[in-house]
């Protein structure tokens, strides 16, 4: 491809036809914020052509400072503190900054509070085991990644738990008496398949197919049957189906186009769901669909497209959440204006690593490590847990 | 600034911060309340040096504090449902609450319809919180009945026209109540799409309600085409209306193969529309027909077609997703490529 400095070529603005509605003047409204970013960057760039740069310490500074404590807007996320460890961690990791030994120790302690007396792990110390934070809590202790840390998790205890929580249908509620959607399916695979549960036992009986029948005519997965394709569903479902070994109950051409067609013309970053927003987060969840995606059809493919770039606009993506998402007092947030969080760094970082290690990539332009598409923890800590869990007996 | 006028600063400033606590707390501490007496707090952290841990405000602490006490002890009573109330006020987040409450709840055999109007003030503040919702339909199931959720649900929207959460439950209603009257929810959300025909979360209600809840016949087949493609004048390059089309061709298992569809394509293009949704579909349905044909058909011209079509995708009309279109093309032309007429072959992109 030519040279497009800042894909000032590139960049199609939304064009309303005429035709104005709530969404696209919404849309325009959005795409002037970040035009005027865009523009910035090219005034930048003439006095620095390394722009747009990732201020690595900047967000290290941040999410070391939010592990010492956070501020009292996080009450909202009382019952997902897993959820922040495994944010704050992984996007450490991501960076390429090591934890203490102190603090490891510490987060390990903290997550074992979080474990519940019969199996599963909770929103914090004293709530009830909920599928979502025993995800985050098994992650987190992954890319921790010391046997204190794998030691925390009780096995045993943890599969009584998913079967408290599987319906006959073969999906799962979040806990009991919560809500039953396609996050139950996937966190409970991602966890088997980490701590080595038996992926074949009756606890996944029917959950491909439930799963499958998620996927919508658009291509995407909704929620639950009948629900709006989604691109965090999307991630959910079809990671699910190939733990499952099960993508062929899925139309994955129908699921491309969907996913291709989540990102957008200007902004180059990815939008949740058709004629919604872009939100930085979606660079994981979309962009996490890719891998998985390409690997199954260079099986049959008779080009090498496929083996050699990602099917969405790499360059595009990154400088989307380095000049959209990327905020100057360190952190990342959803679009621009908007303040900073854990839960964006985390994912725009993660969809920054999937994007710069597109399979022909030279080198790591930036100092970020790999991910794991799917199952999200950086891939020399998977393969540390791994080595650690399947060196046990597997749980049936 | 002098000392003083700092210090007026950080005092009044320490007065704007309380005085803002003071209306959101609307209420005594528990601590502070004769009822709970007997209760002994039990904190978040006991012994150990919590990591990334929250600077919980004071009323934050001091309600859950108690309701941690409470919950321990499997207390099922008046003033602990009392206390859910006042956490759930202060994060409406914490699934353990909630049930809890569910439980007391259930004990006291508590007035459902009463419960029923709670959530229903609960969920505008939450809108976006998973379990509000979850609640909602809980109480449902237990009255038994739709009572006015339908519209409440409408009047949520109104707000948001694509909340996740509010669609759910609306499928869920009519799902679990067996809803029948399908003609005034397709009239509700064809009032939904007259309001933005962007809107992709009503573009899929419509879908449900078509083939979930109602049969799905040649007339009903015939009106949806219709109407979709009425709106799909309306903004060409409306990605929700055409997946909605390809949605309902596909229903009818004859691939994307339609008379009235087809005359829509060539108006649109042959007026000089360009939008990527049209030439989108235009190349499938021209790539399908490739699919289709037999051996011996002459499709050299449709080949030609479709391969200019994944061109100009890529490289002037959609070029954010030019390795998509360069991928479906070079995988299109290793299938077909060789069946374009000898003489036009070098004009076409690889």
């Amino acid at each position: 491809m030519e040279h497009d400095f800042g894909l000032a070529l590139l960049r199609t603005r939304f064009n309303d036809e005429g035709f104005p509605t709530k969404t696209s003047e919404e849309q325009e409204e959005v795409e002037e914020r970040v035009r005027h970013l865009y523009q910035l960057f090219h005034l930048a760039m003439e006095v620095d052509p390394e722009e747009p740069k990732l201020d690595a310490q900047k967000h290290i500074l941040f999410l070391r400072k939010y592990l010492r404590g956070l501020p009292s807007k996080y009450e909202c996320l009382d019952a997902s503190q897993p959820w922040l460890l495994y944010w704050i961690c992984h996007s450490l990791t991501i960076l390429r900054e090591e934890l203490t030994p102190k603090e490891k120790s510490e987060v390990a302690q903290y997550l074992a509070l979080c474990q519940c007396p019969d199996g599963g792990f909770a929103g914090g110390p004293g709530q009830n085991a909920h599928l979502a934070p025993t995800y985050a809590a098994v992650l987190a202790l992954c890319t921790v990644g010391t046997e204190e840390a794998y030691k925390v998790i009780d096995r045993e205890k943890l599969a009584q738990f998913l079967r408290k929580v599987r319906l006959p249908s073969g999906s799962f509620v979040m806990n009991v008496d919560g809500e039953e959607d396609i996050r139950g399916a996937f966190c409970a695979l991602i966890v088997a398949r980490l701590i080595n549960l038996s992926l074949s036992s009756d606890i996944f009986c029917n959950t491909a197919h439930w799963v499958s029948q998620c996927q919508t005519y658009e291509g995407g997965f909704g929620g639950k049957p009948g629900l709006e394709a989604h691109g965090g569903y999307t991630l959910c479902g079809f990671a699910s189906l190939a733990l499952l070994n099960a993508i062929h109950l899925c139309d994955i051409n129908a699921l491309l186009r969907w996913a291709v067609m989540r990102q957008m013309s200007f902004e180059g970053g990815f939008q949740g769901r058709t004629n919604k927003l872009f939100d930085g987060c979606y660079s994981f969840w979309v962009g996490g669909i890719f891998p998985l995606i390409q690997k199954f059809l260079s099986k049959k493919a008779t080009n090498s497209i496929l083996d050699e770039h990602w099917l969405f606009h790499s360059q595009a993506l990154q400088e989307c959440i380095l000049i959209c998402c990327q905020t100057s007092k360190g952190g990342f947030c959803d679009k621009p204006k908007v303040p900073a969080d854990v839960y964006h760094t985390c994912n725009t970082l993660c969809g920054l690593s999937l994007a710069q290690y597109e399979p022909l990539s030279e080198s790591a332009e930036y100092p970020i490590a790999q991910i794991h598409p799917f199952i999200n923890l950086e891939v020399s800590r998977l393969r540390n847990a791994l080595e650690y869990f399947y060196a046990l007996p597997q749980v049936a | 600034m002098s000392a003083a006028t700092e210090m007026d600063d950080k005092v009044s400033g320490l007065r704007d911060h309380s005085s803002t606590e003071d209306l959101s707390e609307e209420s005594v501490l528990i601590r502070d309340c004769p009822e709970f007496r007997d209760v002994e707090p039990t904190p978040q952290f006991e012994g150990h040096a919590p990591v990334a841990s929250i600077a919980y405000s004071e009323s934050f602490k001091d309600a859950h504090d108690y309701l941690r006490s409470l919950l321990k002890m499997g207390e099922l009573s008046e003033r602990a449902l009392k206390l859910t109330e006042i956490a759930l006020n202060i994060n409406a987040a914490n699934y353990t609450t909630w049930k809890y409450r569910r439980d007391i709840l259930r004990h006291l055999g508590t007035n459902t319809l009463e419960e029923y109007d709670y959530i229903k003030m609960m969920i505008p503040d939450n809108a976006k919180t998973y379990q509000v919702w979850h609640h909602c339909q809980k109480i449902l199931e237990w009255i038994g009945e739709p009572m006015d959720i339908l519209e409440f649900i409408e009047e949520v929207l109104k707000q948001d026209s694509k909340n996740y959460h509010a669609w759910q439950l609306r499928q869920w209603v009519l799902l679990h109540f067996k809803f029948s009257g399908t003609a005034e929810e397709i009239a509700f959300v064809s009032k939904m799409i007259e309001d933005d025909v962007r809107n992709n979360s009503a573009w899929n209600h419509r879908y449900f309600v078509i083939h979930t809840l109602s049969e799905f016949t040649d007339a009903v087949f015939s009106a949806e085409i219709d109407y979709t493609i009425s709106k799909i004048k309306l903004a060409t390059n409306n990605e929700s209306a055409w997946n909605y089309l390809r949605g309902t061709l596909a229903q009818k298992g004859q691939g994307l193969t339609h008379t009235e569809v087809e005359k829509l394509t060539e108006l649109l293009y042959s007026r000089g529309c360009r939008s990527p949704q049209v030439l989108m579909f235009m190349a499938d349905k021209l790539r399908e027909d490739c699919e289709k044909a037999d051996a011996s058909d002459d499709i050299g011209e449709k080949v030609r077609l479709c391969s200019e079509l994944y061109e100009v995708l890529a490289n002037k009309w959609d070029k954010i997703r030019c390795r998509y279109w360069t991928y479906l093309s070079q995988e299109f032309s290793a299938e077909f490529g060789s069946r374009i007429g000898s003489n036009e072959k070098t004009e076409v992109a690889s």
